[in-house]
């Protein structure tokens, strides 16, 4: 009995439609209006100077750690903007270009990454969750929404995004298994930056893509320069209308770089070499799709000038409204740390939130005696 | 006895079951092997067969998988009520449980819910392999943000798991396995909830308050109405029913009223729910303690393997014997 | 118990230490964890804490002195009452007690849980090791949090409540059995119980007799009552002689001593006087029916009198507080366990009262015959010397003459006087109808701090009781 070999017919290709010098292939350059790519570009733009404008606030203590995401735009952005608005967004934490194109305002944001719980309500009429710290278990979320996707028989699809870390997660796994199994419209997208942390993926992985993980769970995988924003977009299209006419769940691997720590806790020089840094920093991906644009015709120099004026003045608007509805009462009361724990209200949270209530009472009147204390001292 | 009908706790659950996918057309069984084999219990039984594959769904051997995407489908708007195949695995899905689970409704403010159940066989008492006898519903309750009750009989069962599928909270729902089989009771044809959060007292007493819950309660059941019979005693009984939330007013009312207090369980002594009532009764009915309260619990070790798993568990005439001395203190 | 401290092992390989300063005295009471000693080792200096709670016997060490480790440091006596620790709970095979049984506590007397009759009980001595009740107030009273919400509720000092729990614990009912003032369970082992009682304040023959002569009132009439005087303040009286005639007589002899004797009563004494009637008619026919033979057999009438000391004994029996007097001095209440009844028997000379010793032990045959006998000696002057002593109730009856009632004086230093007046024929209400029935007006005046107005009623009910179903004698015994 000869050894026959077992035919595995899914392939992975390399998708880059756009490359790092501004060349597209017209082959497969996708067609797409000039307002679809002018909101596309306008959103990566508003991400890259959100994500630094954070860092700025974050250096001088108006934000708290948060995961950078200047870098990661095209992925973002790219896939986003292929769904529908009534399709669903999951985002893992480096999506915050895609947020905003969602719909999510940047007080909102910033709220979020300040420690506001408030910051994670999604808006209005849009089928987003809110950032996923644990890493991967996010994934088994949308391959839940997309089973009951199917369940319920509505043609939609869930968009979901993790790292390359996270794909050695179980959760990751155990949702692509799901996914495939019950043919969920789900499109497992990874923004593939090379390091989880510090960790290098040639120490995460044993495997030549991480692209190719889409075999073993028979589904179609696809492997994308993810700094192309694109070759993004038409990965995630094809995946989109594959979901929707059936054929379950695709895995797209964005190949991309970290363009900052991976917190603002991080110190990226301690793994990263200068050279290899300095090689991806050249692949940037809005420089790529500015000039793309610029040569299409569909912006001028001058327009862009323009629109980084406007994304800067809505950026300090964004910030101002978030630090006044930080400032609010709503915002400000810690009693309400017991209010969302359950649909109606309990005994013993209740007793819990008069607990500090009548503490916070107490304290307030000890600062009253200072203050009254003080003020005979001082008339000394 | 009309407009009830007698059947034990595993029958009891499958009604419950068939009657909230009858009802609820959102509502979706999932977990492994309760589709075509009906369950390694045969809790699920005949559910395939009446509402298809698509709403009892066969899943994939992966708890942490089954309860991520129950949270996908909850959040979706399903209610699925998941079987993990024993309580001891659910660990896989415990982060997922923890993580998301317990708090999506509250980091969203509200705007995020996970209405879904995960129903378990747990607790000891059947002679099963390793790691199929653990009773953890003290680490699960110590969750904030999730449900976590316990039924003690048939009707209890039926009741309590169409109050966990309507919730719009995550309910850890525990069926002990030991009492899938063990008796009959009379469950009313009309479906019931029994209220998450509120105990029952079963019996009324003045000279001492037993609280128990699952398996336990049977225990403490048979050791209080022996008792009874013997000696010149009168104890109240409470079946605890709901974990977390747990309702402290009814056991301490009753302490009020009694003095005394046993708890019974038989998951492990440390930190376990005994430790909680006992320190609610501190808190709400010290002035009316007349002795200290005792518990009768499992002890702080893995479930010996089947040949002695007899001598872990809380049986009878420790339970007798904890409420003479706490009667007599 | 002594327990010797012998100095810890101060970790690190130590093996001395010089005591640097001793922080406790010979005889001081300790608390676990207080600092004994201070300590020097090579490395630091370490406070030693009391590992027990007592009182400090002997201390071994001297300041400066370098103790090795091991060595006895200091001797404290742990008494068996001082520890708090619940005992460990006995297994039992098969329970038989029930909450309402009585408890056998391990250390403490047997008590009656209220059952109702009360347990003969050995009388305490005072010896620190059997406490009736907990007197070292250093150590908590072992308690249930709901026993000492109850005394806290009531008022009740849980330091003065006898324990009837195991262990030398304080029960609910010990609680509320101290204060309602029921004291009967406690009497016969009551803290306060002490043996040997106090003799009899002395009232001399002179005093009490007052035999009509100068020359006891000079022999040291008023020598034992050196205390209490009259008011005699000059002046306070107006000149009488104003108004009319008068004849002044020196107070002498019974009447100064009568005199100063109801003056101390009356300042010394709070009294109360609580009032009943006993309905006497079917006694009284008994009575007339057993005249004639009991006179032929004994000489003597069988009088109401005593009939009513008999039932005073039985009374005393169950009331014991009106069997007692009270030391001020020492803060005591002396229960006396033997019942001498005095009869106030009026003589020209006034009022004097012989006593019935041991009427507890004597037949109501005798009683009769000693009444008639002693009435007779003291009106004659007669009556000896030990039988106007040694009273501890007092009964005095005016019947004989008439009075509807009296507030009778307590005879100094009882706690408590019964005052008959006369059985009249009067109107009743039986089941609904007006018959004639004798009814005798009794008053009892009493001591209100050896006893309150509710135990007070009690008494004389039960006086009452016995005279109207005489059949409680004979139930009784």
């Amino acid at each position: 009995m000869p050894r026959k070999p077992i035919e595995i017919t899914e392939k992975i290709e390399y998708l880059s439609i756009l490359d790092e010098n501004a060349n597209v292939d017209t082959k497969l350059e996708p067609k797409l209006d000039n307002d679809t790519l002018k909101k596309m570009y306008r959103f990566m733009l508003l991400g890259r100077r959100t994500d630094e404008r954070m860092l700025k606030m974050q250096r001088t203590g108006r934000l708290g750690t948060f995961p950078q995401a200047s870098g990661h735009e095209a992925v973002s952005i790219g896939s986003v903007s292929a769904i529908e608005k009534t399709d669903w967004h999951i985002p893992a934490y480096r999506e915050l270009a895609g947020m905003l194109y969602r719909g999510w305002s940047l007080e909102k944001i910033i709220l979020y990454w300040n420690g506001y719980e408030e910051g994670a309500v999604p808006p209005k009429g849009v089928n987003d969750l809110p950032y996923c710290v644990p890493v991967a278990s996010q994934l088994l979320h949308a391959a839940g929404v997309g089973m009951a996707m199917n369940i319920k028989g509505d043609k939609k699809v869930a968009l979901t995004y993790f790292g390359d870390g996270s794909s050695s997660e179980g959760d990751f796994h155990e949702a692509l298994n799901f996914a495939s199994v019950f043919k969920a419209p789900v499109i497992f997208v990874c923004q593939n930056n090379q390091y989880a942390i510090s960790v290098p993926l040639s120490k995460q992985m044993n495997c030549k893509t991480l692209a190719q993980r889409a075999v073993a769970y028979g589904m179609p995988g696809i492997k994308v320069d993810g700094n192309d924003v694109l070759a993004m977009y038409v990965a995630t299209k094809e995946a989109v209308d594959r979901a929707k006419a059936g054929g379950g769940p695709t895995l797209i691997e964005g190949l991309t770089y970290r363009f900052t720590p991976h917190t603002t806790a991080d110190d990226p020089k301690r793994y990263r070499s200068e050279d290899e840094s300095k090689e991806w920093f050249g692949r940037e991906p809005l420089t790529r799709f500015a000039k793309y644009l610029q040569n299409k015709g569909v912006m001028t120099a001058k327009d862009l000038e323009e629109m980084e004026a406007e994304v800067d003045a809505e950026i300090r608007a964004g910030i101002e409204r978030s630090e006044t509805l930080s400032k609010s009462e709503e915002l400000m009361n810690p009693l309400a740390m017991f209010d969302y724990l359950y649909g109606e209200e309990t005994e013993h949270l209740k007793a819990q939130k008069e607990e500090l209530k009548q503490y916070l009472e107490h304290k307030k009147k000890g600062k009253k005696q200072q203050n009254h204390t003080a003020h005979a001292g001082s008339a000394k | 006895m009309a407009g009830t009908k007698e059947m034990n706790m595993a029958k009891a659950i499958n009604l419950a079951l068939h009657e909230a996918l009858e009802r609820d057309e959102n509502v979706v069984v999932m977990g492994e092997d309760v589709g075509y084999d009906e369950g390694v219990f045969r809790i699920t039984e005949g559910l395939v067969q009446k509402y298809g594959e698509k709403r009892v769904i066969d899943t994939p051997l992966a708890e942490a998988g089954i309860m991520g995407t129950a949270i996908g489908m909850s959040i979706y708007g399903l209610r699925p009520v998941c079987e993990i195949q024993f309580s001891d695995f659910a660990n896989y899905a415990f982060n997922q449980m923890e993580s998301h689970a317990a708090r999506f409704r509250n980091r969203t403010r509200g705007a995020v819910k996970t209405p879904l159940v995960m129903r378990m066989p747990s607790g000891g008492g059947i002679r099963a392999l390793e790691h199929h006898s653990e009773s953890r519903e003290a680490t699960w309750a110590h969750v904030p943000g999730l449900k976590v009750v316990m039924p003690s009989g048939p009707r209890s069962a039926r009741a309590l798991l169409h109050s966990a599928i309507q919730d719009d909270d995550a309910v850890v729902f525990y069926e002990p396995k030991s009492l899938y089989r063990l008796f009959k009771e009379e469950v009313p044809d009309e479906i019931e909830t029994f209220p998450i959060g509120k105990a029952q007292v079963v019996k009324e007493g003045k000279d001492l308050t037993v609280v128990s819950f699952g398996a336990s309660f049977r225990v403490a059941l048979d050791a209080v109405e022996t008792l009874e019979e013997d000696q010149d005693v009168s104890i109240e009984l409470i079946d605890l029913l709901s974990i977390s939330p747990m309702d402290h007013a009814t056991i301490c009312k009753s302490v009020e009223k009694t003095g005394r207090l046993v708890v019974v369980h038989e998951g492990p002594r440390n930190l376990g729910i005994a430790a909680e009532i006992i320190a609610r009764v501190n808190e709400n009915a010290f002035l009316s303690l007349e002795a200290p309260i005792k518990r009768v619990t499992g002890y702080d070790v893995p479930m010996p393997y089947f040949s002695k798993e007899q001598f872990f568990l809380p049986d009878a005439d420790k339970v007798a014997l904890a409420c003479m001395e706490t009667i007599k203190f | 118990m002594s327990q010797d401290f012998l100095l810890p092992d101060l970790g690190e390989g130590i093996h001395e230490a010089e005591i640097i300063a001793i922080k406790v005295k010979v005889g001081q009471s300790v608390k676990e964890d207080d600092i004994l000693f201070e300590v020097e080792t090579d490395k630091a200096v370490v406070e030693v804490p009391s590992p027990f709670t007592g009182v400090v016997e002997a201390i071994h060490v001297k300041e400066g002195e370098v103790a090795k480790t091991g060595c006895s440091m200091i001797t404290i006596g742990t008494g068996a009452g001082a520890s708090s620790a619940p005992a460990k709970e006995e297994k039992a095979a098969k329970v038989s007690d029930t909450k309402t049984q009585i408890l056998t506590p391990v250390g403490g007397a047997s008590t009656n849980g209220g059952n109702g009759k009360a347990a003969p009980a050995p009388v305490q001595t005072q010896a620190k090791s059997q406490a009736a009740h907990h007197a070292n107030r250093d150590i908590p009273v072992p308690a249930a949090p709901a026993v000492r919400a109850l005394a806290r509720e009531l008022k009740v000092d849980l330091y003065e409540v006898r324990p009837s729990g195991p262990h030398g614990r304080v029960m609910k009912e010990d609680v509320r059995a101290y204060a309602a003032g029921a004291l009967e369970s406690k009497m016969g082992t009551g803290a306060a119980v002490a043996t040997g009682s106090r003799p009899q304040p002395a009232i001399s023959l002179h005093d009490k007799y007052g035999g009509g002569d100068e020359k006891s009132e000079k022999s040291g009439g008023s020598s034992s009552f050196s205390t209490p005087s009259m008011p005699s303040v000059p002046g306070e009286l107006p000149d009488f002689t104003k108004h009319g005639q008068v004849e002044r007589v020196p107070l002498r002899s019974i009447r100064k001593k009568i005199a100063q004797s109801m003056m101390k009563s009356w300042t010394t004494i709070p009294h109360v006087t609580t009032f009943d009637e006993a309905d006497i008619t079917a006694l009284n026919q008994t009575l007339k029916s057993v005249e004639k033979s009991f006179a032929e057999k004994t000489g003597s009438r069988l009088t109401l009198t005593a009939i009513v000391v008999k039932a005073v004994v039985s009374a005393l029996q169950k009331y014991p507080q009106f069997n007692s007097s009270l030391d001020d001095e020492k803060s005591e209440i002396v229960f006396k366990k033997y019942y001498n009844i005095g009869i106030a028997v009026a003589t020209d000379k006034g009022l004097i009262v012989p006593v019935i010793h041991n009427a507890d032990q004597k037949s109501l045959t005798q009683i009769a015959i000693e009444l008639q006998d002693i009435a007779n000696k003291t009106r004659a002057g007669k009556v000896e010397l030990e039988k106007l002593q040694g009273g501890t109730f007092t009964i005095t009856n005016i019947g004989a003459i008439g009075g509807t009632n009296m507030s009778p004086m307590i005879n100094h230093p009882e706690c408590a006087i019964l005052g008959m007046a006369r059985g009249a024929d009067k109107p009743v209400v039986r089941n609904g109808n007006i018959e004639i029935g004798t009814i005798l007006p009794l008053a009892l005046s009493f001591d209100h701090r050896l006893a309150d107005g509710a135990e007070a009623a009690y008494f004389v009910r039960h006086i009452i009781n016995h005279l109207e179903h005489p059949l409680n004698f004979i139930l009784e015994n």
